[in-house]
């Protein structure tokens, strides 16, 4: 009896658990809008515009902690030599919108990544040549490490080993080892590489190359380029990347050419197409992968990928110049 | 912490580049690639008068190839041979036997180009014209002999283009005032290591320094020649922060690049457009716009 008690209570307190709804923060998309400084803030449910964050100049590079309880967001003056307090690491408490504390990550903070456990932030510093790791439990810069030439697009492997830093004048790409926070390797990429991602398992990183038009894939575990792809044929800009939470999808924001491509990671080849608004450089998908989402920095807005049927369902309006977007998980 | 401003990084070394990793060198000798498959050294000569300001886009050029080089673990030297008309063919030749260069960049003038296009020939080594359009060279058509100066052919198909263009306006190949594409970091990167600004054949001789190292490692060769069929295999493709892939016409080996239309010391126009390519590569593009295909060699 006592049995059978136990198991309805639990049974009770499973249904109360479903039926409780998720925090509203936890449904929430957020696009950086360079120009007009802030961040809109749209419910992923209804798509409805429900809030702007005033954050600060600049703001670029944007990604929710793994908890997602923050939101962190690069910002940077219009001196990218000088490291001046407008160039910060924003944090938002996504809980009441407020910018909560900034962090310093170097000169002109544009990309960055945080580690899975949520305390490194590895930010690229374009102008300065160099990548800097933030302890954000106490917001000291614990290293800045010399990189390529132009240093923009950063991603953290899915077990934080491995940092990835674009740079976009040296065509390169620089491999940090988290375990001793220092350059390990570097390779030769395509022509102006923008952003790179990690595939789940960690094994492929996917980089964008906006001058070649290419998706250059990588053997992640080596460091060595695989194949390189082109998008729209070849008259793609690419910029921001994203790979499926199950791996078999990596969809790429292509900017100029104002449309996604969808690559299927299997065969390395393109897929899907999807015209969406103008100049997408930033580039989210939801935590289910059913939904792709662009920021497009020309159109002010936001375009919403349905990846079941690889069509665009809806358009919301942002800020002035979206540059990059971030989706609660 | 571990804080190494790069900037910094670069006064250190001074003007123009030389790293040579003794260990590294030594593993060249045997195996001729880093571990990562780039090549162990890149050796580049550069033959332009001393003083003159030009100067400054080579010298940045090998900054940040020198940069790149210590990032492979490879490494990179640029000769410098100061030389004007016809001495100039002899600071080549200097170059490429007692430092066995691979590339050459200079012709500061119509026959310092000349006598370099003609040592580069005899002496199998490429040269790279930053400095003087190629109609006014006599030895344009040398083998292993690449245009980086905009042609007269492609200033005047640029400028006509233009409809209305103002009186004075004239067709350049760069600009201190483009931000664009990230010219706007290049032309900062400069002012803030020389003071001043970006000029035209400034640009020419840092984009030959970066295309020269980028293609000497992605062609993985040591020799002249083949790096010359990389050159202009369509393969090889460069990005000069002007929005479009940048590649030598096969024919006349000159550099397909946009040209900006100024006037006013205001950029008014760029021909062509990123925007315009439609379904054109951007090499078709590029020829059909900027004359890349007026002149050729052939014959």
């Amino acid at each position: 009896m006592r049995r059978l008690s136990a198991v309805i209570a639990l049974l009770v307190a499973g249904l109360a658990a479903h039926a409780m709804p998720a925090a509203a923060q936890d449904r929430r998309i957020y696009v950086s809008n360079e120009r007009s400084g802030d961040v809109t803030v749209i419910d992923q449910q209804t798509l409805e515009v429900v809030g702007r964050i005033e954050v600060g100049l600049r703001p670029r590079g944007i990604h929710l902690s793994p908890d997602g309880r923050r939101l962190y967001v690069a910002l940077s003056d219009h001196d990218p030599f000088e490291e001046s307090d407008d160039d910060a690491i924003a944090v938002v408490d996504v809980a009441t919108n407020r910018v909560i504390a900034r962090h310093s990550a170097g000169s002109d903070p544009e990309q960055f990544g945080l580690s899975p456990d949520g305390r490194w932030l590895y930010a690229s510093n374009e102008d300065a040549g160099t990548a800097t790791i933030t302890d954000l439990r106490t917001g000291e810069v614990l290293a800045t490490l010399v990189v390529g030439i132009e240093p923009e697009g950063v991603a953290v492997s899915p077990d934080g080993r491995w940092v990835y830093v674009t740079a976009e004048t040296s065509n390169t790409v620089s491999v940090i080892d988290t375990r001793i926070n220092d350059v390990v390797s570097t390779f030769l990429v395509d022509a102006r590489p923008r952003a790179a991602a990690f595939s789940p398992d960690g094994n492929r990183a996917y980089i964008t190359n906006e001058i070649s038009g290419t998706l250059v894939i990588a053997d992640a575990t080596r460091h060595r380029v695989l194949n390189s792809v082109p998008l729209a044929g070849g008259r793609a800009k690419p910029v921001g990347v994203v790979v499926s939470p199950d791996g078999r999808r990596v969809y790429v924001a292509n900017g100029h050419a104002g449309s996604v491509s969808v690559v299927e990671a299997g065969t390395h080849r393109v897929v899907h197409e999807i015209a969406v608004g103008r100049r997408p450089w930033g580039i989210a998908i939801s935590a289910d992968g059913r939904f792709v989402y662009t920021a497009n920095g020309l159109s002010d807005d936001m375009s919403v990928i349905d990846t079941a049927t690889n069509r665009v369902v809806a358009t919301v309006p942002a800020g002035s110049m979206p540059w990059g977007v971030a989706v609660s998980r | 912490m571990n804080r190494i401003e790069r900037r910094t990084f670069l006064r250190r070394l001074g003007a123009v580049g030389i790293w040579l990793p003794p260990a590294l060198i030594a593993a060249g000798r045997a195996s001729g690639r880093t571990a990562s498959g780039t090549l162990v050294r890149v050796r580049l000569g550069a033959v332009w008068p001393a003083g003159d300001p030009d100067l400054d886009g080579i010298r940045l050029g090998a900054d940040e190839a020198g940069h790149a080089a210590r990032l492979f673990g490879t490494a990179f030297v640029l000769h410098q041979a100061e030389g004007d008309g016809t001495r100039a063919g002899e600071a080549a030749e200097r170059l490429i036997r007692d430092h066995d260069v691979l590339g050459i960049v200079g012709g500061a003038t119509a026959v310092a180009a000349d006598a370099i296009a003609a040592a580069a020939a005899a002496h199998d080594a490429v040269f790279l014209n930053v400095g003087t359009p190629r109609e006014q060279l006599m030895q344009a058509c040398s083998p292993g002999t690449f245009h980086i100066n905009a042609s007269e052919a492609m200033r005047r198909h640029a400028l006509g283009t233009v409809r209305d263009s103002p009186a004075g306006a004239y067709a350049t190949g760069w600009h201190p005032s483009l931000e664009r594409f990230g010219a706007g970091q290049v032309n900062d990167r400069f002012r803030r290591a020389f003071g001043r600004d970006l000029s035209e054949n400034g640009w020419y001789g840092w984009i030959a320094v970066k295309l020269l190292f980028d293609a000497a490692q992605r062609a993985g060769t040591e020799s002249a020649s083949e790096l010359a069929e990389y050159l202009v295999s369509g393969r090889a493709l460069f990005d000069g922060h002007k929005g479009l892939q940048l590649s030598f016409h096969p024919d006349t080996r000159q550099l397909r690049q946009p040209l900006y239309i100024v006037a006013g010391d205001r950029v008014i126009a760029q021909v062509p457009e990123a925007s315009a390519l439609g379904d054109m590569t951007h090499a078709e593009l590029l020829d059909s716009v900027a004359g890349g295909k007026e002149a050729t060699c052939a014959g």
